[in-house]
């Protein structure tokens, strides 16, 4: 059994600080939502991050926000839940920078899939355009409602109009002490320094929730499922918005983004992996799948020569349902503690969804305790910076390199 | 607490991490602690791959009531002994036993690689059979391999090895960039390969790279191929630094980009020591870079022996300064949330600490009660 960083015998023990309002685990889209719904509504938030704002599951995303037109099982109160996430998400980042949201159009080869995905803006009543194309590599392209969010932008400018409190710790256990069923406090680590948090409830965001809910069944109902994203950096082609549904070829999502003048192209698909296959063939075997389909769907991108390319692993968390593909509701998940919450949206677009729901648990639950007084964090836990997400630190090969097309060049 | 640490004589010198028997002394002695150490069987190294070297460690074990009470050093009964290294256990466990006191055994890394078929014996009777109180592993992959080698897994208990951080330097970036590869903790064939990267990175691409190489000031026979490997005629540019300690650190602080090309046990302190200096690192993908570091977050990690991969992940970590300095500040703070000296200290702290607390020793009858009593 591995030594618990969280039950260092210590001759003082954690310094504790009193928090008057709610400690949010986790600073990813769902906890730092959370925590802006908290402020919303008139308490205290604060976000504990073990490393940087948006930089885990949230920055390893591609920020598309479906509305659900390319989930062949969703059903429709599943389409409305997806479609006012994405209005959330909107209204977020409405008046920000261009690049910050980008539009995203729907492609593919088949009339049917065409006409399931027009079916679903029909049912929810929003306007789109539809193209019949000759000569591309797809015959139908529709651009609707559909669009991508930077979340890290999004986030960050929202946050920076609030009264948050953001710091960096690593959450490593929840005590109690008497009233077995309440949490006390929860201790984090910063640095070298163990810290006790007292606070009057505690709402955790985090993928990595485990260690801190051992004995409960909260944990069991998430599942994980290994993905990979592939990056492209070009300069000599264009790139847009474009995901052709799960019905041709895999599917094939494909996000821009920009940095310092420079393009780049987010791809992925619907294909993912249990996290306890072997890396490497997962790798290869996912390279496999989507690599025909972006030969045949970006063609312009495949065959750039001025191309660089990346891969990173992302290990997703969500709530475990039947179906591998689709829409389930977000997870709010009841612990051992009456005081504290788990969630876990399983989709970006749904983490809005899911922030307003912790947040009127909580402030139900806090209708009369947000008059203790409050020591400033700022003294026991450092500050946390954001980001960058995963892509930014991806290190990019030529295609020959990531793909093994030529032994000595 | 009285702690008696029993280490390999010629176990490899770490001036600013937990494996190094001094650091670990000092740090120990620092949280209060009266700290003896014992050094066993130097130049020898266990398991024994041959009959004469095999005589030759059989003839340290007779040695050991040496380090037994006429040490005046050590006061009896000591409250735990503690073995570091791979030729240690036997001799701390005697020591251990002639005292009364618990031992914990630190195990070796190399003890617990399933692919030593030499070692492994002895590393299934250290497991198995030396009644240990306690039992340290360096990573959670090797509390496995403990396991499977026969330990009790409620007594082995994984304690990261920690550096001693020292304030990182964020300067401006140097022209030309100057990329580090640390020779003294790194095989020979793995500075060929690393070379070869370079040279076609300068011939394929055009871009020198201005390289700092250290070496073992110490090491004779290991720093005159180095140096016979990077002065050479076919060399690519490099300058040959022939020091360790704090003119070592030095360097790795002032440098942009740290190159781990190597794949052994070894590579982990290299790799320690470039994140605590907050560099970015191009690292071999190993089980042993991946015990500390996760390809993306807290370095660059590429194939081994996938030349093309190396050449072009580094010359797109030169080129890009911003993803150099997010690389640098998440292996700092990595190093710094779980592999820092004082976390390491905190957690062996806590470890002797139950283990004594937890102790019964039913010492053996005492034969001078069987004397008969003066009328």
């Amino acid at each position: 059994m591995p030594a618990e960083p969280g039950r260092l015998r210590g001759a003082t023990g954690p310094r504790a600080v009193d928090w008057p309002g709610v400690v949010v685990v986790g600073g990813g889209a769902t906890g730092l939502l959370t925590a802006l719904e908290l402020d919303r509504r008139g308490l205290a938030a604060l976000v504990v991050e073990k490393t940087a704002l948006c930089a885990g599951q949230t920055g390893q995303c591609h920020g598309w926000l479906h509305h659900g037109a390319i989930f062949t099982d969703a059903q429709p109160d599943e389409f409305r839940l997806l479609h006012r996430g994405a209005r959330r998400w909107e209204q977020l980042a409405a008046g920000l920078d261009g690049d910050v949201a980008v539009p995203c159009d729907l492609a593919g080869l088949h009339q049917p899939t065409r006409a399931a995905v027009a079916a679903v803006w029909d049912r929810l009543g929003l306007r789109y355009e539809s193209a019949d194309i000759t000569g591309e590599a797809y015959r139908w392209r529709l651009r609707g409602p559909e669009f991508a969010v930077v979340p890290v932008e999004v986030l960050r400018a929202a946050l920076a109009a609030s009264g948050v409190v953001l710091r960096r710790a690593l959450a490593v256990e929840l005590r109690t002490t008497g009233d077995a069923g309440r949490a006390t406090a929860l201790v984090v680590h910063a640095g070298p320094h163990a810290v006790s948090i007292r606070a009057a409830a505690f709402v955790l965001a985090s993928g990595g929730i485990g260690g801190l809910l051992s004995g409960s069944d909260a944990p069991g109902r998430l599942t994980r499922r290994l993905s990979f994203m592939l990056i492209v950096r070009f300069n000599s082609v264009g790139g847009c918005g474009l995901a052709i549904p799960e019905q041709e070829a895999l599917g094939l999502f494909a996000v821009p983004r920009t940095r310092d003048g420079k393009r780049y192209l987010l791809l992925s698909n619907f294909v993912s992996y249990t996290p306890g296959a072997d890396i490497s063939a997962a790798r290869a075997n996912w390279l496999a799948g989507i690599v025909p389909t972006i030969a045949r769907f970006l063609p312009d991108i495949w065959s750039a020569s001025d191309a660089l390319w990346g891969l990173y692993a992302a290990v997703k968390v969500e709530p475990a349902r039947d179906l591998a593909l689709g829409v389930a509701g977000p997870a709010k998940l009841a612990t051992a503690f009456a005081n504290v919450w788990v969630g876990v949206p399983g989709k970006l677009v749904l983490a809005p969804i899911l922030a307003e729901h912790l947040a009127d648990h909580v402030a139900e639950h806090l209708t009369d305790r947000c008059s203790q007084p409050c020591d400033d964090p700022a003294g026991a836990l450092p500050p946390v910076s954001w980001g960058p997400e995963e892509w930014q630190m991806t290190p990019l090969v030529r295609r020959a390199t990531m793909f093994g097309e030529d032994a000595d060049q | 607490m009285k702690i008696v640490l029993v280490a390999d004589g010629d176990l490899p010198r770490y001036p600013d991490c937990s494996r190094d028997p001094d650091v670990l002394t000092t740090g120990l002695r620092s949280l209060g602690h009266a700290v003896t150490l014992l050094r066993v069987a130097n130049a020898v190294s266990w398991p024994m791959a041959s009959a004469p070297t095999l005589q030759l460690a059989q003839s340290t074990v007779p040695a050991v009531p040496a380090y037994l009470p006429t040490d005046p050093d050590l006061v009896p009964p000591a409250d735990v002994v503690v073995s570091l290294g791979r030729a240690a256990p036997p001799v701390a466990a005697v020591l251990a036993d002639a005292s009364g006191s618990p031992l914990v055994v630190s195990l070796p890394t190399d003890l617990l690689l399933p692919a030593r078929a030499v070692s492994a014996g002895y590393s299934r009777l250290v497991c198995r059979h030396l009644p240990a109180a306690c039992m340290l592993v360096d990573f959670p992959r090797h509390l496995h391999a403990a396991e499977q080698l026969g330990a009790d897994r409620h007594k082995v208990f994984v304690v990261p090895p920690g550096m001693i951080l020292t304030a990182p330097v964020t300067g401006s970036p140097q022209a030309p960039l100057r990329v580090l590869c640390d020779a003294s903790r790194t095989p020979l064939p793995d500075q060929q390969f690393f070379a070869g990267v370079l040279m076609r990175l300068n011939t394929r691409r055009g871009r020198t790279v201005r390289t700092v190489i250290i070496t073992s000031p110490s090491d004779d026979m290991s720093s005159a191929r180095t140096r016979a490997l990077w002065e050479g005629r076919n060399a690519p540019p490099a300058t040959v630094h022939p020091v360790d300690g704090e003119a070592a650190a030095e360097l790795y602080r002032s440098c942009d980009v740290v190159v781990v090309p190597s794949s052994d046990g070894d590579a982990t302190v290299t790799m320690l020591r470039a994140m605590a200096a907050a560099r970015a690192v191009l690292a071999s993908d190993s089980a042993h870079i991946r015990d500390v570091a996760s390809s993306v977050r807290h370095g660059v990690l590429a194939r081994p022996g996938q030349e093309n991969e190396w050449i072009d992940k580094l010359d797109y970590l030169l080129d890009e300064a911003a993803l150099r300095s997010h690389l640098g500040r998440s292996a700092r703070a990595r190093v710094e949330n779980g592999f820092s000296l004082s976390h390491t200290l905190r957690y062996i702290d806590d470890r002797l600490a139950a283990v004594t607390a937890a102790w019964r020793y039913v010492a053996p009858p005492d034969p001078s009660a069987n004397l008969p009593r003066p009328m």
